[in-house]
C-alpha cells in the first residue's frame, strides 16, 4: 500500500453512477463537499467507509468510490457503530436524512451521540420526507401544510442540535448544501475530531419544498468561534433560528473505548470448559 | 468470534455477561446496545468490516431484530443470532421454556429472505453447535439463528470436557473466504451462490452492501432477471452446501421413529431408552439443521420407517408443519406438541409414544 504516493482530487471519489436525486436537490452540493472533503484530507477511498439507511440523502454512498453500506431505514448509526469498533482504521462515515436520523433513527441517534465512537454524521436536513413524496419530518416547522398534514403540522420541530449537545455528542456544526466548499472545511475537521462529530447540513428539497429555495437567503455565519460550555452552547442553540451556521460546539466528552489489546489467549479460555 | 452486541434480555444475558470480560481480554469488543434493533445493526456493521460477529437475545428481541436479518440476507453480510427462547407471545414467561421461536426464526422477514436455522440439543452441544453456526454463517455469508431456550441457557449440567469446535464437512470451508480483487463484482452469480467479498480498506476495492434488489456489481435495479438471479443466488447457496454429519443426532432403529429438536431431546431420547429397555424397536432423531430443513438427509436416515412421531415443546405444532411443508415422505407423520411452561417429561412422551404406537 502506497497511499501516499496517490495524489488525491475529488474526482477520484466520485463513482460513474448519475444520482436519482431531482435535479437541483441540496444533496448533490453535500456529496460534492464531501468528495473535496476527503480529498483534502487525502485519505484514500478505499479507506473510507460510507453507512447510510434509507431516504433521498441515503443513496449517496453508491455515488462515491468509498466502500459503503445502504442499510435499512434509521440504523445507519449503529452499523457504523459495529464497523468502526471492529475496524478503527477506517474512515467511518454516516450520511442519513431528518427522517432516517431523528424519526425512525432517534433512538440511535441519542445514543451515538452518548457513546462517543468516532464517527462522523452528516444529516442532510430538508424538513420533509422526500422519498414519499412530502410528508411532515421532525424538523418540519409549525403550521406546514403537506401530504399527512392537509390542515398543517401541529407538532413542534426538534432542535437537532441541541439535542445532540444534550445527548453527550462533543462535535456539532450546521452546514449549508449552497456552500460545498465552506461545508467540505467543515467536514475536514469533523473527521479529524476524535469522537463522534455531527453535521447537520440544510439541503434543499425543490421538489416537496420548493420555498427552500430561500435559504441561501436565510443562512448565516452565527458562530465564530465554537461554544466549549454546554449550557451555553445549548441556550444559544434554544435561541437560535435554525439557519444559524458554524460549528456551535466543540467539548471534551469522554470517548468510547476502543478495543481492547488482547491479555489473553483463546486456549486460555477453552481450558474453562476442560475443567 | 470477536465482536459481540447485545441488550439485556431474560433469559440470555447469562451468555452476553459470560462473553462481555472474555471478549475485552481477547482484544475483541463488547457493546451494550440501546435496543436489539442496534444490536443487530452493530452486528452486521462489524461483520461488513470482516469481524465473524454475533449477537444474543430471546424472542421480543428477535422480532425487533427481524427487519435487519431480512437485510442480512439481501445484503449477504455473515452474522450469528443466538435465540435462547423463551414463552410467548409478546412478554409471555420470561422465565421459562418454550420452542415457539421456531416460525419467527425459519421465516421471519418480509420479502422471500431464506437463511440458516439451527439448534443444539443439549447443554453439552450449545458450544459446539455455536462454533458450527459460526461457521455456517462466516462460510455461506448469511444470517444463521442459533435456537437455545430456557432450559438449555439457565439450566446447570455436570458434562464431559466438550469440544470447543464442532467441524462441518471436511469439503467445505469453514471461514469467509475474502477476495482481495477490487474487480470482483460482489453479489456475482456464481455456481455456488456464494460471491467474493472484498473487505472495505482493500486497496482500490469499492462496493456497497446493499438492501435494495441489485445486480452482480450490487448496484440497485429493478430488473426482474437481476432480482430473479439474486433471489435464486441466495437460495442456491444455502440448499448446496454440505451441511456435514451434524445436521442431526440418531439414535436406534426400527421401523417407527421420533423425531425432535433442541431441549426436547434430553426428554424425548431418555423415554425412547426407557421403550428399549421394554424392547420396542424405535429410532430417534434430533434436528440441529432447522433450515434449511434437510429433508433428503432425512428421508435416507428415517429409511424403512412406516410412521414418525414429531415431538416438540409448543403448542402449534411448528416443525411438524415444517416438515409437511417442505417434504413428502413415504411415512405417516403425527405429532406430539405442548407448550411450557412445565418441561416436557421423558414420562409424559413414553406414555404419548405409546399411544401412538398402539394405533399404528
Amino acid at each position: 500500500m502506497n497511499a501516499a504516493a496517490r495524489v488525491l482530487t475529488a474526482k477520484d471519489y466520485k463513482s460513474a453512477h448519475t444520482p436519482i436525486w431531482c435535479p437541483g436537490c441540496g444533496d448533490f452540493g453535500v456529496l460534492a463537499a464531501l468528495e473535496r472533503g476527503l480529498a483534502a484530507l487525502g485519505t484514500p477511498p478505499d479507506q473510507v467507509a460510507i453507512v447510510s439507511g434509507i431516504g433521498c440523502s441515503s443513496r449517496l454512498p453508491a455515488y462515491t468510490t468509498a466502500y459503503g453500506f445502504h442499510g435499512v431505514h434509521g440504523r445507519a448509526l449503529p452499523l457504523a457503530t459495529g464497523l468502526k469498533l471492529s475496524r478503527p482504521d477506517l474512515e467511518v462515515i454516516v450520511v442519513s436524512g431528518d427522517g432516517d436520523a431523528y424519526s425512525i433513527g432517534g433512538n440511535h441517534f441519542l445514543h451515538a451521540c452518548r457513546r462517543n465512537v468516532d464517527l462522523l454524521c452528516i444529516v442532510m436536513d430538508n424538513h420533509v420526507y422526500g422519498m414519499t413524496k412530502g410528508q411532515p419530518s421532525p424538523t418540519t416547522e409549525l403550521g406546514w401544510h403537506g401530504s399527512l398534514a392537509t390542515a398543517g403540522t401541529d407538532v413542534r420541530p426538534l432542535n437537532p442540535l441541541a439535542l445532540a449537545i444534550a445527548a453527550g455528542a462533543s462535535y456539532v456544526a450546521r452546514g449549508f448544501s449552497g456552500d460545498p466548499n465552506g461545508l467540505a472545511k467543515m467536514i475536514v475537521e469533523a473527521v479529524q475530531w476524535p469522537g463522534f462529530a455531527l453535521i447537520e447540513v440544510l439541503s434543499p428539497c425543490v421538489t416537496y419544498r420548493p420555498e427552500q429555495a430561500q435559504w441561501k437567503d436565510q443562512v448565516y455565519r452565527a458562530v465564530q468561534q465554537p461554544f466549549a460550555d454546554i449550557p451555553a452552547a445549548a441556550r444559544a442553540l434554544l435561541e437560535d433560528d435554525g439557519f444559524g451556521l458554524g460549528v456551535w460546539f466543540k467539548g471534551e466528552r469522554m470517548h468510547a473505548r476502543a478495543a481492547s489489546r488482547a491479555r489473553t489467549t483463546l486456549a486460555a479460555i477453552e481450558q474453562e470448559f476442560a475443567r | 468470534m470477536r465482536f459481540v452486541a447485545g441488550y439485556p434480555i431474560t433469559p440470555a444475558t447469562e451468555i452476553a455477561e459470560w462473553l462481555e470480560p472474555r471478549l475485552h481480554s481477547l482484544g475483541g469488543t463488547f457493546v451494550q446496545a440501546e435496543d436489539e434493533l442496534a444490536a443487530m445493526a452493530m452486528v452486521m456493521g462489524a461483520s461488513f468490516g470482516g469481524a465473524p460477529a454475533m449477537t444474543v437475545t430471546s424472542g421480543p428481541g428477535l422480532s425487533l431484530m427481524i427487519e435487519s436479518l431480512g437485510l442480512a440476507t439481501a445484503a449477504e453480510v455473515p452474522a450469528l443470532v443466538v435465540d435462547v427462547q423463551r414463552i410467548g407471545p409478546s412478554t409471555g414467561i420470561p422465565t421459562k421454556s418454550e420452542q415457539s421461536d421456531l416460525n419467527l426464526a425459519v421465516y421471519g422477514a418480509h420479502g422471500e429472505a431464506p437463511r440458516v436455522v439451527v439448534a443444539p440439543t443439549a447443554i453439552h452441544d450449545c458450544v459446539p453447535t455455536t462454533h458450527w453456526a459460526l461457521e455456517l454463517a462466516e462460510s455461506l455469508q448469511t444470517p444463521v439463528v442459533l435456537l437455545s431456550d430456557q432450559q438449555l441457557g439457565q439450566s446447570y449440567a455436570v458434562v464431559d470436557a466438550v469440544p470447543a469446535a464442532r467441524d462441518g464437512a471436511a469439503n467445505q470451508a469453514k471461514t469467509r473466504v475474502v477476495s482481495v480483487d477490487p474487480a470482483a463484482q460482489r453479489y456475482a452469480n456464481t455456481r455456488s451462490g456464494i460471491s467474493p467479498m472484498v473487505l472495505p480498506g482493500t486497496e482500490f476495492g469499492h462496493w456497497v452492501a446493499e438492501g435494495l434488489v441489485h445486480g452482480e456489481s450490487g448496484m440497485p435495479s429493478t430488473a426482474p432477471n437481476d432480482h430473479l438471479a439474486q433471489l435464486d443466488k441466495r437460495s442456491r447457496k444455502l440448499l448446496q452446501h454440505d451441511y456435514g454429519e451434524h445436521w442431526a443426532q440418531c439414535i436406534g432403529d426400527g421401523d417407527l421413529a421420533v423425531l425432535t429438536w433442541g431441549s426436547a431431546t434430553g426428554a424425548t431420547f431418555d423415554a425412547i431408552g426407557r421403550l428399549h429397555a421394554d424392547s420396542a424397536n424405535l429410532r430417534g432423531v434430533a434436528l440441529r439443521l432447522l433450515a434449511p430443513l434437510p429433508t433428503e438427509r432425512l428421508l435416507a436416515t428415517l429409511h424403512g420407517v412406516r410412521a414418525l412421531l414429531v415431538v416438540e415443546q409448543n403448542h402449534s405444532a411448528q416443525l411438524f408443519r415444517l416438515l409437511r411443508a417442505f417434504g413428502e415422505f413415504p411415512f405417516s407423520l403425527a405429532s406430539y406438541a405442548r407448550p411450557g411452561p412445565l418441561p416436557l417429561r421423558p414420562g409424559e412422551i413414553e406414555q404419548a409414544i405409546i399411544r401412538w404406537r398402539h394405533i399404528q
